[in-house]
């Protein structure tokens, strides 16, 4: 290799660790968060909501009526829009009717909220207020939050970036590890745990990221397109495109538009739109959306997920007479190639697109990129606090690892708190989490051994999980001890799944201290092994030059 | 059926895997070598083939590239002889 290519390499890898360090933990965290999303909807709400493991009283026909009666009983100024979110753990646990005013006309547009019990129809909670406040009102489970946490890390437009930002960097760290592993198809197949902990962290680390290169490839240009797209590409395409109009893009784009008031009354045929998407083969109706109710051009459109489909479907409807005016996705209307791509991104992202081994493939995957981010940061940490390339106090790294233990299995234990927080306290799931993160993380910091804390967190998730379905015996009417064939099958699968990975985390014999062994070779020859890697080697390279 | 699919698929990727993984092995001769090689992708491919039965090709080549993933991760991680190149 020529002084020049070794340069060029040593920027590169110089580039992976710098950006992999500052950003390791957060990447981490969004991955964790994002194994566990993928099952948020349908699986975590359905365990989450009792509501959602009785029959259900929702048909077309019980949905039109109360359609219906809440325009009857409310000022014919809240008929520009009225929407339905049908019930079931892919969207809300109640049946919600919002009826809005105008809003593009009136900056004040006021709506309306009714909340009705699925099981009973009884109306459960009524709120009228200013148009921007409506999705407030949206009470929120453990399943909501940890989705929104992964999405946005609940700082809004802020996190969106953040995230985005994060998929980029990952990209960007996929790049040059490809730079830098000039050997990649003989690292597939190395792994030597029982040589040095150093070892077993760069063959982990480097067998995960190649294994799993288009996934993480994947999730990371997803990712960024799903955290850049509402606060910085849609503004961006308005610029270049719609001098500046950003309403005017989406109402060009969206599946959605509004009719042209005719001013002529005609009733609405609601109940015979819903009857023609409840008994379409394989399609699952979400949201039922009317624009110019009880106008005779009034437009009506179903929201739907289709078993065979990849992105969501939206089926429109001529109200008038329930006639289909065909269906449409998101992005249809960009067309070329790069509608379908668009669309394929958010189902590609959580893996909702094949069912539960999809979803179970994808959450693996997930954890596996979560490992990356960690063991990422623990070679950094042990190359600098015990190998040749720190130029720091021995300490200051040893801060930087407990602080990575802390946040990471930290996480871990607040995830599993979670399930605990939605059985006891659900209205106090985000300060519950918060708080069990931000103990976790004071312990790491305070104790020396970030051996024995790690493994004292993992632990203590694992309990957690282990116990998790006593909790499901105490709160629950029907559950897997008192009724293990009827009580909800989804219920069922998670207790045991629980115990499963419970046990697992308990049996795992984690080290309670660094290996001595290797520190001492390292300590006493401050050098690196001549085989540990390409990375390695180069890294030595660079520090001698 | 699905979960035969499934099953399918699991193996043949991990056959494969097994096969493309003998191509790297210091024991084997080049020749060998390379049958190993392609009889592996071969099999590779009909898992493909297997995912494909139960899911549009668009969503079976992702699905796939996942299970191949996890798949190969697990076998370096699992094999009795991933301690090769000690």
């Amino acid at each position: 290799m020529s002084t020049n290519q070794r340069d060029q390499l040593k920027k590169y890898y110089v580039l992976h660790s710098w950006v992999g360090v500052i950003t390791g933990i957060l990447l981490f965290v969004i991955a964790f968060t994002g194994a566990m999303s993928v099952f948020a909807r349908p699986d975590l709400k359905l365990w989450a909501n009792e509501s959602l493991h009785s029959p259900s009283k929702i048909t077309p026909d019980t949905v039109a009526e109360l359609m219906h009666q809440a325009v009857l009983q409310s000022d014919p100024s809240y008929q520009a829009e009225v929407h339905a979110f049908l019930p079931g753990p892919k969207v809300w646990t109640n049946l919600v009717l919002i009826l809005e005013q105008d809003h593009d006309q009136d900056p004040d547009a006021q709506a309306l909220w009714y909340e009705y019990d699925p099981r009973t129809l009884e109306l459960v909670k009524q709120w009228q207020g200013h148009h921007d406040d409506l999705f407030e009102q949206r009470s929120q489970d453990m399943s909501d939050f940890i989705s929104g946490f992964h999405a946005d890390l609940h700082l809004g437009r802020l996190g969106l970036i953040l995230t985005g930002l994060l998929g980029l960097t990952l990209m960007a760290s996929i790049a040059t590890g490809l730079f830098i592993h000039r050997k990649i198809l003989k690292e597939l197949f190395t792994f030597r745990p029982d040589r040095s902990l150093r070892l077993l962290l760069t063959d982990t680390h480097k067998v995960i990221s190649v294994w799993g290169i288009l996934f993480h490839g994947m999730i990371g240009f997803t990712g960024a397109f799903l955290g850049l797209a509402t606060v910085l590409l849609v503004p961006a395409a308005a610029f270049v495109s719609f001098s500046g109009d950003q309403e005017k893009l989406l109402e060009t784009f969206t599946a959605e538009v509004e009719p042209e008031r005719s001013g002529i009354h005609a009733s609405m045929r609601v109940r015979a739109v819903l009857e023609d998407a409840f008994n379409t083969p394989g399609l699952e109706p979400l949201r039922m959306s009317v624009y110019g109710w009880g106008d005779k051009n009034a437009l009506g459109y179903v929201d739907a997920v289709h078993q065979s489909a990849m992105p969501r479907e939206t089926h429109a409807y001529q109200m008038i007479d329930a006639a289909p005016l065909g269906m449409t996705t998101s992005f249809s209307k960009v067309g070329g190639i790069s509608g379908p791509i668009l669309d394929a991104v958010f189902p590609l992202h959580f893996g909702n697109f094949g069912g539960l081994p999809v979803k179970i493939l994808w959450a693996v995957l997930g954890l596996s990129t979560s490992l990356i981010a960690l063991t990422g940061m623990m070679i950094w940490v042990e190359r600098r606090a015990y190998g040749s390339e720190g130029q720091l106090a021995r300490t200051q790294y040893l801060r930087l690892s407990r602080l990575t233990i802390g946040a990471c299995a930290g996480l871990v234990l607040a995830c599993c708190w979670l399930f605990y927080l939605q059985r006891l306290l659900p209205s106090h799931i985000d300060q519950g989490f918060f708080a069990i993160w931000g103990l976790a993380l004071v312990w790491a910091l305070l104790r020396r051994n970030d051996y024995q804390t790690s493994r004292q967190l993992l632990g203590a998730s694992g309990l957690l999980l282990v116990f998790l379905p006593a909790l499901d015996a105490l709160s629950l009417e029907q559950h897997f001890f008192n009724n293990p064939i009827l009580s909800h099958f989804n219920t069922m699968t998670f207790c045991l799944v629980f115990i499963g990975i419970g046990l697992l985390a308990l049996a795992k014999k984690l080290p309670t201290q660094r290996p001595q062994q290797d520190h001492k070779t390292n300590a006493s020859t401050n050098t690196i092994d001549d085989d540990v890697s390409d990375m390695d080697r180069l890294s030595a390279a660079g520090d001698r030059s | 059926m699905t979960a035969l699919w499934i099953v399918a698929a699991i193996t043949l990727a991990v056959l494969g895997t097994r096969l493309i993984a003998q191509n790297f092995s210091q024991n084997t001769a080049p020749n060998e070598s390379n049958l190993f090689r392609n009889l592996g992708l071969g099999l590779w491919v009909i898992s493909l083939l297997s995912t494909h039965a139960i899911m549009p090709w668009a969503q079976a080549v992702f699905t796939w590239l996942g299970l191949l993933s996890l798949v190969g991760i697990g076998w370096v991680f699992l094999h009795p002889k991933r301690r090769r190149t000690e």
